[in-house]
């Protein structure tokens, strides 16, 4: 009995010993007095940042970057949790709208550090600055920016059956037609079974019949002195949506076509478009590398009423708990140059602050690049100015769904949007 | 050579100390009924701080406005419990739940019967077919939706071979279609979880005697008549656990809701447990999610309760 006791004694020493000396090793620096900075960070930004950090860490000896990648629904339920419960990494991905990853929600909370004395502060695309800023603060560097919706096509197939980039909404339907003759490809993808996408959709094309030309609209609703049915230009938007349904642009199944179907279907060549946020080119082409993909926005009735949405990406922000600001600030330091902007910014198709700036659009951008320069982007403000846009988005959304499955007519559509429950 | 007989007043005692005597007349310690309950504690202490007290913690914030991130949390009564039956949404994910919960149990154990019935036969490939059958239930939910997704898709498998064989009639948008998205969903559900009614039932078929069906024969009952009077009464038990466990698994549909239609279309699929979801990580509206958390427990509790009471009944009546 006694020679077990002692057995059983040993053993716990050394699962005892080893944990200790486990923990030793994930404390903040390792043995060698390295600074380990964490980083929670979208899966899609891998290929950027497996180039940045090395070249950071040369750079800035005695500090390493430790990044974890997590999907972008994982993201959302992981890491704001993570956050809350005072083990954040130190630099963090910050998303838009008032979703719990969002740079407003984690700001309010008092999670993000303010960087609105850092020498770079002045660098953040204005146009989309106010998603980074909360209470006057800046708490992210933004990571770039795309399209809110629009349509991304295959490009030889275009070629091949001889359609031509429509300009003006006729020359879409006309465009549509020609691609459902064909017999062989769903004329345009529409994700309808995620809500935020018909909800993105609509915002796009009310930029054309709305926003455009009336840019604090949204903050009118805000302020109560609008609704979105006393509004023709939303009126408008919807009856586009409901006239590119009849002329056979989407697919019968189009209300409950998953995000994922969309892309798959650009991708496998059962579609020869989608209709939704640039930035999904990236998503598209690591499925099928050697498709010739462009970008289009939605064409106005009148070609010269059209207007480009542009969404911003995302950001990295410092959480305020960390233990190494310091550090962390420095490698926002170093991301924020031009060409490492570039770096992250083509890893995912975006469009980089300081080119967006300057109007030098990357090729995937050159069918929208016209817009750009002549003044006619307008940020989705509704992200900054509407407190649940997420919800509000869902609710639109879904109620679009209606429009093509034959529930609901516009003006049910209408309905349901002054109901969205906006607080 | 004398022989002396001893009576048992000539026995001498033992000699043992008084106290020794009161000890060694009673039962071992370990004898004592209580000590098996008392080896569960621990065990139940885990469960209760590992399962049931962060439940019930987490319970308390739906009385309150707290969004899962901000430090400040306030107290607001039944506000979050009005706006889960006042909500258009959630109040008809409510009743949603309540329909796919109870036509999927019904649905599955009478597939489930069926099953069991036909390979309870003394077939040559019987536990073949019963591991196929049974196969579904051990697939992940999601990847199981997820296939079951690119299947209903309207250019998809299913209208494909409608087509094919001449029924392009029948070629729908199964998931696009509100009034076909939910019973797609309870199709799915089915093929998951037939199995396992089946498995449970023939479990049951197997403590059946043989002589019990040999007397009913020999009585003259014909197999429809067996079955009804003398096969289902014997069930009960495996009715009552099959009844009670599917029930659970309908109304907490989650996995395969999210993988098909994420609710939709136009909320024609929003049940509580995908509300949950919405409102505490979509949303952030951590409060609204853990009210109809709250709800939904209620829910799952009372029919669970009134079902297994009312079978439990049953099965005692059934057996006298």
């Amino acid at each position: 009995m006694k020679s077990i006791y002692k057995k059983a004694a040993a053993g716990v020493a050394v699962v005892v010993a080893a944990a200790t000396a486990l923990t030793g090793c994930g404390a903040s620096g390792d043995s060698s007095g390295d600074v380990n900075v964490t980083m929670a960070m979208l899966s899609t930004y891998k290929a950027g940042f497996d180039t940045l950090i090395p070249e950071f860490e040369k750079a800035n000896p005695g500090i390493k970057v430790q990044p974890n990648y997590y999907s972008a629904s994982v993201y959302a339920q992981t890491v704001p949790t993570q956050v809350a419960g005072g083990n954040g990494s130190d630099l963090i991905y910050v998303g838009g709208g008032d979703a719990a990853e969002s740079a407003k929600r984690l700001a309010e909370a008092g999670h993000l550090a303010d960087l609105s004395d850092e020498s770079w502060a002045d660098t953040v695309f204005e146009p989309t600055r106010p998603v980074y800023e909360f209470d006057g603060k800046l708490v992210a560097r933004d990571l770039g920016m795309s399209t809110l919706a629009t349509i991304e096509y295959d490009v030889d197939y275009f070629n091949e059956v001889g359609v031509e980039v429509p300009t003006d909404f006729a020359g879409l339907l006309e465009m549509c037609e020609t691609i459902s003759a064909e017999g062989d490809r769903i004329p345009i993808s529409w994700g309808g079974g995620l809500p935020a996408v018909g909800y993105n959709n609509l915002v796009s094309i009310a930029g054309n019949t709305l926003l455009g030309d009336e840019q604090d609209w949204t903050q009118k609703l805000v302020d109560g002195d609008v609704t979105w049915s006393d509004t023709p230009g939303w009126r408008d938007a919807l009856e586009y949506i409901v006239d590119m349904k009849d002329a056979g642009c989407f697919s019968p199944d189009a209300a409950s076509l998953s995000f994922d179907q969309m892309l798959a279907q650009l991708a496998s060549g059962q579609a020869a478009s989608m209709f939704t946020y640039g930035g999904l080119i990236a998503a598209v082409k690591q499925q099928t590398p050697d498709l010739n993909l462009a970008i289009f926005a939605p064409p106005a009735r009148n070609a010269d009423d059209t207007w480009l949405t542009v969404q911003p990406a995302g950001g990295i922000g410092i959480w305020s708990q960390s233990k190494h600001i310091d550090e962390a600030k420095l490698f926002l330091d170093f991301i924020s140059g031009e060409e490492q902007q570039r770096v992250l910014a083509d890893t995912n198709v975006l469009i980089s602050p300081s080119d967006g700036a300057s109007g030098n659009v990357p090729e995937a951008y050159a069918g929208v690049a016209h817009l750009f320069e002549s003044g006619r982007s307008i940020p989705s403000d509704a992200a900054t100015l509407l407190p649940n846009v997420t919800e509000v988005g869902n609710v639109i959304g879904a109620s679009i769904q209606g429009l093509f499955t034959g529930q609901k007519t516009v003006d049910q559509v209408l309905a349901d949007m002054d109901s969205a429950p906006f607080k | 050579m004398t022989t002396q007989s001893h009576s048992a007043a000539d026995t001498p005692r033992p000699t043992v100390s008084p106290f020794r005597s009161r000890t060694r007349s009673r039962k071992p310690w370990w004898a004592s009924k209580s000590v098996p309950w008392l080896f569960a504690v621990p065990g139940v202490l885990v469960i209760i701080v590992l399962r049931y007290l962060p439940s019930v913690a987490g319970g308390v914030f739906a009385f309150t406005d707290w969004d899962g991130l901000s430090p400040d949390v306030n107290f607001v009564g039944v506000d979050n419990f009005q706006t889960v039956f006042s909500n258009p949404i959630t109040a008809d994910a409510v009743w949603h739940t309540l329909v796919l919960g109870f036509v999927f149990v019904l649905i599955v154990n009478i597939v489930g019967l069926l099953l069991a019935l036909a390979l309870h036969r003394a077939l040559r490939t019987r536990n073949i077919l019963r591991a196929i059958f049974f196969l579904p239930f051990a697939l992940s939910q999601l990847a199981t939706a997820f296939v079951w997704q690119f299947i209903f898709a309207y250019d998809g498998p299913l209208n494909t071979i409608l087509g094919a064989v001449g029924l392009e009639g029948l070629q729908k948008a199964w998931l696009g279609d509100p009034t076909l998205a939910m019973p797609s969903v309870i199709v799915v559900m089915v093929w998951q979880y037939a199995g396992l009614a089946m498995i449970i039932y023939l479990a049951g078929l197997e403590g059946i005697p043989e002589e019990i069906h040999d007397a009913a024969s020999v009585d003259g009952a014909g197999p429809v008549r067996e079955f009804w009077n003398v096969t289902l009464p014997l069930l009960a038990p495996a009715i009552t656990i099959s009844l009670t466990l599917t029930l659970i698994f309908g109304l907490g549909a989650f996995d395969q809701i999210l993988g098909l239609t994420n609710g939709g279309p136009v909320n024609a699929t929003q049940t509580i447990a995908t509300q949950v979801w919405q409102q505490t990580f979509v949303y952030s509206n951590f409060a609204q999610g853990t009210a109809l958390a709250v709800v939904f427990t209620a829910i799952v509790t009372l029919f669970a309760v009134i079902q297994l009471v009312v079978l439990r009944i049953r099965e005692e009546r059934l057996l006298k």
